[in-house]
């Protein structure tokens, strides 16, 4: 048996890693092409519907509604019903706006914001002036229940032989020590009042800014409740188009494209429509199995490759390994020349993507035909067998018989210039 | 917040430093009050009960008991100071407020401190 030596699986290791490096650049390149291929076609896809949409439902007019309607068996869609809905939603919108209008406080609503906006401006500057003070009070330690227990008052229930007493005794004194200077008061019950006067000023200012401040409120919900009826009154028909369309799509959507396509086989436009939709399912689906096969899987055998040269270009030197020998047809089964296969496999996924990515004819697909997509879309220039639908058409010969079938029907169109060499003769 | 013990320990000190011997966790039983209480000086009927929720101290002095002590303590015949562990903020408060106590009971009983 003929061998090679470690060095010289390590040389061809290290001359086959820049080719494998480039080969995984363009299917890196390919993989990221066929990303935003995806993306686009799900957007012309979403157009899709859109356009069929507006296909089945062009105008509001009545005739047109009708003809939709009856096409799709749909009734709500019929020019009685929409009609109904139209002026349920319009009598509703105008009641809003009427009451709104009714209500004084949206009529008078510039008056009332205005004095709204100076009520609030007044209270907020006495609040800001007294606030501080009752913030001080509030501050100090044990303030909220000396108060609440009405301490320094003939109410106060504090018990001489009970700690609590006492500990109301110490933080009285102590407020009396912060704030009696300020306030010229010597006992806690002059305190109490100055924080009382001053806190009930606070709470009936605050009370009326909350006042204000809902009426401004008020007033401000009213404009914008008419505002909003306005504007969906002011948009109703386009709004009831766009539901009617959609209500169309979502009838459709429920079905096969296969289904759709015979439901609306009246009507030539939304035929178009929806081979536009079939079409563009068909390409979603033929560029994924196309990826799955012709990128991603030799992508990951090549990054395994790559990975298994760089081990062995770093094992293969050192010395328990570089003694080693290998048989030569394993040597040339791993090392062997891949580029033209490569080549080849590049060149049928560029060719077949290209081809369905521009492909925009979809009127050609003929349902009655044993023609599929695939060969519409690549012309038969490429064969992908791994999608069974595409196996399945070339290898039943419906390709063949569809081309006698077209022939046949050009035999039987006379050509001019034959007919006119006869004359002649 | 002080627990019993400690609470106890202060309120020892402050009644001892003022002249009383008051003996810790005695049973008390006067007519219709009875209770373990935390110090009292037989003699001159002063003490302490510190009322812990952990210790029971509200279930053994019931608000009926208490509400005789405070009776008798109006009148002058005894005078127990209680303490709701949760009135506390630390020992210092807790020792001012027992000399304060004390001062409210010499003012009472308008007698001169009983001498150590």
């Amino acid at each position: 048996m003929s061998t090679v030596r470690a060095d010289q699986v390590v040389a061809a290791a290290r001359a086959q890693q820049q080719s494998l490096v480039m080969e995984k650049s363009r299917l890196d390149a390919q993989a990221n092409r066929h990303a935003e291929d995806l993306r686009g076609l799900n957007q012309e896809w979403a157009h899709a519907w859109q356009y069929l949409g507006e296909v089945l439902v062009p105008t509001l007019a009545a005739p047109t509604l009708d003809a939709a309607a009856q096409l799709l068996q749909l009734p709500p869609l019929s020019a009685s019903s929409i009609a109904a809905a139209m002026g349920a939603e319009r009598a509703r919108l105008q009641g809003e706006i009427d009451t709104v209008e009714r209500d004084p406080l949206f009529r008078d609503s510039d008056v009332v914001l205005n004095e709204c906006s100076i009520h609030l401006a007044e209270l907020e500057s006495s609040i800001g002036a007294l606030a501080p003070a009752v913030a001080e009070f509030l501050g100090l330690l044990y303030w909220d229940e000396l108060i609440a227990t009405g301490y320094g008052t003939d109410a106060y229930p504090g018990k001489w032989w009970a700690l609590s007493y006492y500990r109301h005794w110490k933080h009285a004194d102590l407020a009396g020590e912060e704030l009696g200077p300020k306030y010229q008061v010597q006992d806690f019950a002059a305190l109490r009042a100055y924080y009382e006067r001053d806190s009930e000023a606070l709470h009936a200012l605050q009370v009326s800014q909350a006042e204000w401040q809902a009426k401004q409120q008020a007033v401000e919900f009213l404009q914008q409740q008419h505002q909003k009826a306005s504007d969906e009154l002011r948009s109703l028909e386009v709004r009831t188009l766009t539901a009617a369309r959609a209500r169309a799509v979502q009838h459709l959507a429920a079905l096969s494209l296969d289904q759709a396509l015979q439901q609306v086989s009246g009507f030539p436009p939304a035929v178009v429509a929806v081979k536009r939709l079939m079409g563009l399912h068909a390409k979603i689906e033929y560029l994924s199995k196309m990826y799955a096969e012709w990128v991603a899987k030799p992508l990951a055998q090549i990054e395994t490759m790559i990975a298994k040269n760089e081990r062995d270009i770093h094992k293969l030197r050192t010395p328990k390994h570089a003694h080693r020998v290998f048989s030569s047809d394993d040597f040339a089964r791993r090392f062997r020349d891949r580029e033209s296969s490569w080549l080849k496999r590049r060149h049928n996924y560029d060719t077949a993507r290209s081809r369905i990515v521009a492909f925009d004819d979809y009127d050609r697909y003929d349902p009655t035909t044993e023609v599929i997509w695939w060969s519409l879309m690549t012309d038969d220039c490429v064969k992908a067998r791994y999608i069974p639908e595409v196996d399945a058409y070339y290898s039943s010969g419906a390709r063949h018989r569809h081309d006698d079938a077209v022939a046949s029907v050009a035999d039987e169109i006379v050509d001019p210039t034959t007919v006119a060499a006869d004359d002649i003769s | 917040m002080l627990d019993e013990d400690e609470g106890c320990a202060v309120l020892l000190r402050v009644f001892v430093e003022r002249g009383y011997r008051p003996v810790r966790d005695v049973r008390f039983a006067e007519g219709d009050v009875t209770f373990d209480i935390d110090g009292w000086d037989a003699e001159a009927r002063v003490g302490f009960e510190y009322m812990t929720r952990h210790a029971g101290d509200h279930d053994d002095l019931t608000q009926e008991e208490l509400g005789v002590l405070e009776a008798r303590m109006r009148r002058g015949e005894l005078f127990v100071f209680i303490v709701d562990e949760t009135d506390i903020a630390d020992a210092g408060e807790l020792e001012w407020a027992a000399h304060r106590f004390l001062d409210e009971v010499q003012r009472r009983r308008a007698t001169p401190e009983v001498s150590s």
